[in-house]
C-alpha cells in the first residue's frame, strides 16, 4: 500500500465517522447500546455496511484503494464464513458422527461395519466405511497441490465424473429431450376438444424450433431455401436475445434498487 | 506406471458410469442403495476437500505478503478478516435445554448459553458471525452485483443501435419486454403486458427449446465420450 | 454552432451513472406502490401453495440464494413463507449450493415470518443447513431425506421432529419450491428431482434466468414461476388481494423505531383508554418509564422485550371483545378494497378480527404497518418502472438520432 492509499482510506474513515456522528446527534440514526455497554452493535453494523457499500460503489468513478480494501475484506470474511458453514454442516453434522461408532464399538465398527451400522442406527449403509473410504478419496484430491503426484487425483475425479456421466445420460434424455418434445407433438390444427381450430402459437413454436435448430446446422451451406429457413431462425434468435436482455436489465436494476434502499433507508433515513 | 496414471482412472470412470446408468433402469433396492451410498460418498469427499480452495487463495496472498509485493497490505486485511470470521465461527455457544427440551432462561428471562466448541453442532448462530455477515458480507456481496445495473444502463444508452434488420428485431423485442414487465405498461396500454408475455411464451420459448435440444444432445455425446475414455480433459495434463 | 449529436452519446459514462442513480432514488422517496397484475405462472404457484396448506401437506422450500441476489429473492421468500404460515401450512426449508453464503439470511427470513404468525419451529417449519453438492443432493433427496440431512441446523435428528418424522423422501412433499440464482440449479432439480418422481415443482429465479425457464413452463415441468422482482411483486399483490395482510397478527417488526415516539405519546397520555390502556397496563414499570422517555426525547428507549410485550397486547386487543367492543367498531370507515375483501368467504369468517385490527391501526396510524401495506417488492416496482421508461426513452432517442444521422450521410454521399 502506498502512503497516498493510506491517506485516502484514513480520510474516508474520517468522513464516514463525521457523517455518522451527525446522523446520531440529529437522532436520524439511533444509538442505543445494550445495558452496561457503550456500543450499539446493530447501528455500528449499519454504519460499517454503508461504508463498505460506498467504498465498492466508488469503483464507478475509477479503481481506487477504497474499493480494493472493501473487496479484500469481503473475500476474507466470505472465505472464513464458507469454511465455518461447511465445517458445521459436513464435519460436525455428518463426518464426525459417522466416525463415532469407532470410539463406541472399537475394532468391531471397522471389521463388522454393516452390523454396527444397524445397531447404531446409522443413516450410512456401510457404517464407518461410508466415511473412511470417501475420506481417503478426498485426501487423494490434495495431491493436485503437488506437481509430481498430481496424477493421483485422477482416481477420485474419475469416480465422480463416471458417476455423474452415468446418471446424466438417461436423466438428460428424459427431462431435456423427451419431455420437451412431447408438447410439440400435439396437433396444431385441432383444439383439445377435437374441433378444427388453428392453434397459431403451436405453429409459430414449431417453425421457431425447427428454424433455430437449422441455423446451427453448419454441415449444409445456407443458400436458397436453406437460407430462408436459416434467416427465419436468426430472427427468432434475435427475439429471444431481446427478451433475455430485457429481463437482465430488470434483474440488475432490482439489485441496484436494493442497495440504494439500504443506503437511504437503513443508513440515512430519507426513504420513508 | 501408465496403468495407474491413465488406464485405472479411465476404467474406473467407465465402471462407475455403467453401474450408475444400470441403477437408473434396474428397479431393485440395490440400485437405490448404490445411488444413496454414492452421493453420501461424494458429499463426504466434498467436505474433506473443502480446504483446497481456501488453501489456494491463502497461499497466493501469503506469497504476496511475504515478498511485500504491490498491494500486500490488502492481502494482510484479507487474512485478518478471514481469521476473525473463523474465530467467531469456532466460538460455538449453544442454548441450554432442560429435560423437557425447553430453553433454560436466567433471572432476567434471557436464554442461558454455554460454550460447546467447534466440534459440537451449532444450535444458534454466534453473534459475532451474524454481525460480520450483516455488516460486511451482505453489503459487499450485493453491491458487487448491483454495480452491473449501472454498466448495463450505460452500455444500452451508448451502444444499443439498430444497425441491421436483425439488430432492429432485437431492439424492438427488448423494448417491448422491458416495458411489459413493469406495472406502468398496463397504465400506458393494457395490451403491452400481453404482447410481452406472448414474446416470452412463444418465440423466446421456441428458441430456448431448440438450444436445449442442442445442449442435451451435445451433453449426451460428451458423456458417452467421457464414459469410453475418448474425452480425457477432466484428468488434467499428463 | 453545429449541433453535435455524437457528443450526447459520448458523454462520460459517470454522468450516465449519476442519472441512473437519481432515476432510482427519486421515486423511492415517494412511498407509492404500483398495483401489479399477477401472471398465470404466479397464480399457479399461489394456488398450489394454498392447496398444500389447505390439505395439511408439507411443502419443501429450497433457499439457494445469498446476498448477491437477495434484493430480488428475499421478497419472494418472505411472501411465500407468509402465505404458508398465514394459511397454517408447514414447510421444510433446505439450503444447498448457491446458498452457502445465505444461511444467516435464510434464518432471519424464517424467524421474522414465524414470529409474525406464531409459527413454531419443528412443528410448522424446519431448517436444514447448508450442504455442499447440487446434483448429488437432489438425487439423494429423491431416495431419502433423513440420509441426506440426518440433523437440522439445531442438531436435532429429523426423526425426532414432529414435522419431519414421517417424511421419507422428496416425493412425500406436496409441492417443492426452489428459489435459486442459476439455470444450472433449475436444470438439476428438473432432471433429477421432477422428472423421476413427477413432482409439482415451482421456481423463484432471478430476472435474467426467467426467459430460459419458459420452455419448462410450457412443457408442464415447472408449475409456478416467480421471475425476478416483478414476480415477487405479483405474489405480494396476490397476498394483498387475498387478505393475507389483513388476517396477520402484529409482530415486533411492525413497531418501527422512527414512529415509536408518536406511538408512545398516546400510551403515555394520562387520558388513555381502551386499547392504549390495555397496552399500558401490560408494560412493566421500567417499560412505562421508557415509553414516557421515548415520547419526550423523540427517540426509542424501549427494549426488544418491551416491544414484544406491546405486540402481544395489540394481538390480544384484536381478538378479545372486552378490549375493543363491537360498539367501538360501529363508526369504522371501510375502504372499497376492505369491503370487497370482507365479502370473500375465507375472510368473512374473521370479519370481527379484521375490523378490530383496522380499529387499532386507525388508533395508532403512525406506529404500525398498515394491514394492506404493499410488500417491499411492490414498493420497488415504482422506481423500477420509472427507470425502465427512462432507459427505453434514451435508447429510442439514441436510435432515432443514429438513423437520422445515417440517412443524412447517405443523402450527402449520393449528392
Amino acid at each position: 500500500m502506498k502512503k497516498t492509499d493510506l491517506w485516502l482510506i484514513g480520510g474516508f474513515v474520517v468522513v464516514m465517522a463525521g457523517i455518522n456522528g451527525i446522523l446520531v446527534l440529529a437522532n436520524r440514526l439511533s444509538w442505543t447500546p445494550a445495558p452496561g455497554g457503550w456500543i450499539d452493535w446493530e447501528t455500528l453494523g449499519t454504519m460499517v455496511g454503508a461504508a463498505i457499500t460506498v467504498a465498492i460503489m466508488s469503483q464507478l468513478y475509477k479503481d481506487n484503494p477504497l474499493f480494493k480494501l472493501a473487496e479484500h475484506m469481503f473475500v476474507g470474511s466470505a472465505l472464513g464464513y464458507g469454511l465455518v458453514v461447511t465445517w458445521y454442516s459436513m464435519w460436525v453434522n455428518e463426518i464426525l458422527p459417522g466416525l463415532r461408532p469407532i470410539g463406541q464399538y472399537g475394532w468391531s465398527a471397522i471389521l463388522r461395519p454393516l452390523q454396527i451400522a444397524e445397531q447404531a442406527n446409522m443413516p450410512q449403509l456401510l457404517g464407518v466405511w461410508s466415511i473412511i473410504l470417501p475420506a481417503i478419496l478426498g485426501l487423494l484430491m490434495y495431491s493436485r497441490l503437488s506437481k509430481r503426484y498430481a496424477w493421483i487425483s485422477r482416481i477420485p475425479f474419475a469416480v465422480m465424473i463416471g458417476f455423474g456421466v452415468g446418471m446424466a445420460i438417461p436423466a438428460e434424455i428424459t427431462a431435456n429431450l423427451l419431455k420437451q418434445l412431447k408438447p410439440m407433438m400435439s396437433d396444431p390444427f385441432h383444439n383439445s376438444s377435437g374441433n378444427l381450430a388453428i392453434r397459431w402459437d403451436e405453429i409459430v413454436i414449431l417453425i421457431g424450433v425447427l428454424s433455430t435448430l437449422f441455423y446451427f446446422f453448419f454441415s449444409l451451406e445456407h443458400k436458397g431455401a436453406a437460407k430462408v429457413v436459416s434467416r427465419t431462425g436468426i430472427y427468432f434468435l434475435m427475439v429471444a436475445f431481446g427478451a433475455s436482455f430485457g429481463y437482465t436489465v430488470q434483474g440488475r436494476l432490482s439489485l441496484l434498487i436494493g442497495r440504494i434502499n439500504y443506503l437511504f433507508r437503513d443508513w440515512i433515513p430519507l426513504i420513508p | 506406471m501408465r496403468f495407474f496414471k491413465m488406464t485405472l482412472p479411465i476404467t474406473l470412470a467407465f465402471i462407475m458410469a455403467v453401474v450408475a446408468m444400470a441403477s437408473t433402469f434396474i428397479p431393485h433396492h440395490y440400485s437405490d442403495n448404490f445411488r444413496q451410498e454414492t452421493v453420501v460418498w461424494f458429499r463426504v469427499m466434498g467436505g474433506v476437500t473443502m480446504f483446497i480452495g481456501a488453501y489456494s487463495l491463502l497461499r497466493v496472498h501469503y506469497a504476496r505478503i511475504k515478498r511485500q509485493q504491490k498491494g500486500w497490505g490488502y492481502s494482510l486485511v484479507l487474512y485478518v478478516f478471514f481469521a476473525v470470521t473463523v474465530l467467531f465461527g469456532a466460538l460455538n455457544y449453544g442454548l441450554v435445554r432442560d429435560e423437557n427440551r425447553a430453553i433454560v432462561t436466567d433471572a432476567e428471562g434471557q436464554p442461558v448459553k454455554r460454550f460447546l466448541g467447534p466440534f459440537r453442532p451449532r444450535t444458534t448462530l454466534n453473534e459475532g458471525t451474524r454481525w460480520i455477515y450483516n455488516a460486511i458480507q451482505w453489503p459487499a456481496g450485493s453491491t458487487q452485483y448491483a454495480l452491473l445495473g449501472f454498466f448495463i444502463c450505460s452500455a444500452a444508452y451508448r451502444t444499443f443501435r439498430a444497425k441491421t434488420g436483425e439488430a432492429a428485431v432485437l431492439l424492438v423485442a427488448a423494448l417491448i419486454v422491458m416495458l411489459g414487465q413493469v406495472p406502468i405498461a398496463a397504465m400506458i396500454w393494457s395490451k403491452i403486458p400481453l404482447v410481452s408475455g406472448w414474446l416470452l411464451d412463444v418465440p423466446n420459448m421456441a428458441v430456448k427449446r431448440a438450444i436445449l435440444f442442442g445442449i442435451c444432445v451435445g451433453s449426451v455425446g460428451t458423456s458417452l465420450r467421457v464414459m469410453f475414455g475418448i474425452e480425457r480433459s477432466y484428468m488434467g495434463g499428463d | 454552432m453545429k449541433f453535435n449529436l455524437e457528443a450526447i452519446f459520448n458523454i462520460d459514462r459517470r454522468i450516465v451513472f449519476v442519472v441512473v442513480f437519481l432515476t432510482l432514488l427519486i421515486p423511492l422517496l415517494v412511498p407509492y406502490a404500483m398495483p401489479c397484475r399477477p401472471t398465470r405462472d404466479v397464480k399457479d404457484m399461489f394456488r398450489l401453495i394454498g392447496e398444500a396448506a389447505a390439505n395439511n401437506k408439507p411443502v419443501m422450500l429450497s433457499f439457494e440464494f445469498d446476498p448477491t441476489g437477495a434484493a430480488e429473492q428475499e421478497p419472494m421468500a418472505r411472501a411465500v413463507m407468509r402465505h404458508l404460515f398465514a394459511r397454517g401450512g408447514r414447510a421444510v426449508v433446505m439450503c444447498k449450493s448457491g446458498g452457502q453464503q445465505g444461511e444467516t439470511l435464510h434464518l432471519r427470513i424464517l424467524e421474522d415470518c414465524a414470529q409474525e404468525y406464531g409459527a413454531v419451529y419443528s412443528e410448522d417449519y424446519v431448517y436444514l443447513p447448508f450442504k455442499p453438492g447440487s446434483t448429488n443432493l437432489v438425487i439423494n433427496l429423491g431416495q431419502s431425506l433423513p440420509s441426506t440431512w440426518p440433523k437440522d441446523y439445531r442438531g436435532n435428528n429429523l426423526s425426532d421432529l414432529p414435522l419431519t418424522r414421517n417424511i421419507a423422501r422428496l416425493a412425500d412433499f406436496d409441492y417443492v419450491m426452489i428459489i435459486c440464482s442459476s439455470m444450472t440449479t433449475v436444470i438439476d432439480w428438473l432432471t433429477y428431482g421432477q422428472a423421476p418422481y413427477n413432482l409439482k415443482m415451482g421456481f423463484g429465479v432471478l430476472g435474467n434466468v426467467t426467459p430460459d425457464c419458459a420452455n419448462y413452463v410450457n412443457s408442464g415441468q415447472i408449475k409456478g414461476l416467480l421471475g425476478g422482482l416483478i414476480g415477487a411483486a405479483q405474489y405480494e399483490q396476490m397476498l394483498v388481494d387475498n387478505g393475507i395482510g389483513l388476517s396477520r397478527r402484529f409482530s415486533t417488526a411492525d413497531l418501527v423505531d422512527s414512529k415509536m415516539p408518536v406511538f408512545c405519546a398516546k400510551l403515555a397520555d394520562p387520558n388513555r383508554s381502551g386499547v392504549a390502556r390495555h397496552v399500558w397496563q401490560a408494560l412493566s414499570a421500567e417499560a412505562q418509564q421508557a415509553a414516557q422517555q421515548t415520547a419526550a426525547r423523540n427517540h426509542s428507549e424501549l427494549s426488544l422485550e418491551d416491544k414484544r410485550t406491546i405486540s402481544v397486547a395489540l394481538n390480544e386487543a384484536i381478538t378479545r371483545t372486552d378490549i375493543i367492543t363491537d360498539r367501538d367498531l360501529a363508526g369504522l370507515v371501510l375502504g372499497d378494497t376492505t369491503r370487497a375483501l370482507l365479502q370473500r368467504q375465507e375472510i368473512a369468517v374473521r370479519e370481527a378480527q379484521v375490523r378490530r385490527r383496522l380499529f387499532v391501526e386507525n388508533l395508532f396510524p403512525a406506529g404500525l404497518a398498515k394491514a394492506q401495506a404493499a410488500g417491499q417488492a411492490m414498493r420497488w416496482m415504482t422506481p423500477q418502472s420509472i427507470a425502465h421508461v427512462v432507459l427505453i426513452a434514451a435508447i429510442l432517442f439514441g436510435n432515432v438520432c443514429y438513423l437520422w444521422g445515417r440517412a443524412r450521410k447517405r443523402k450527402q454521399a449520393r449528392a
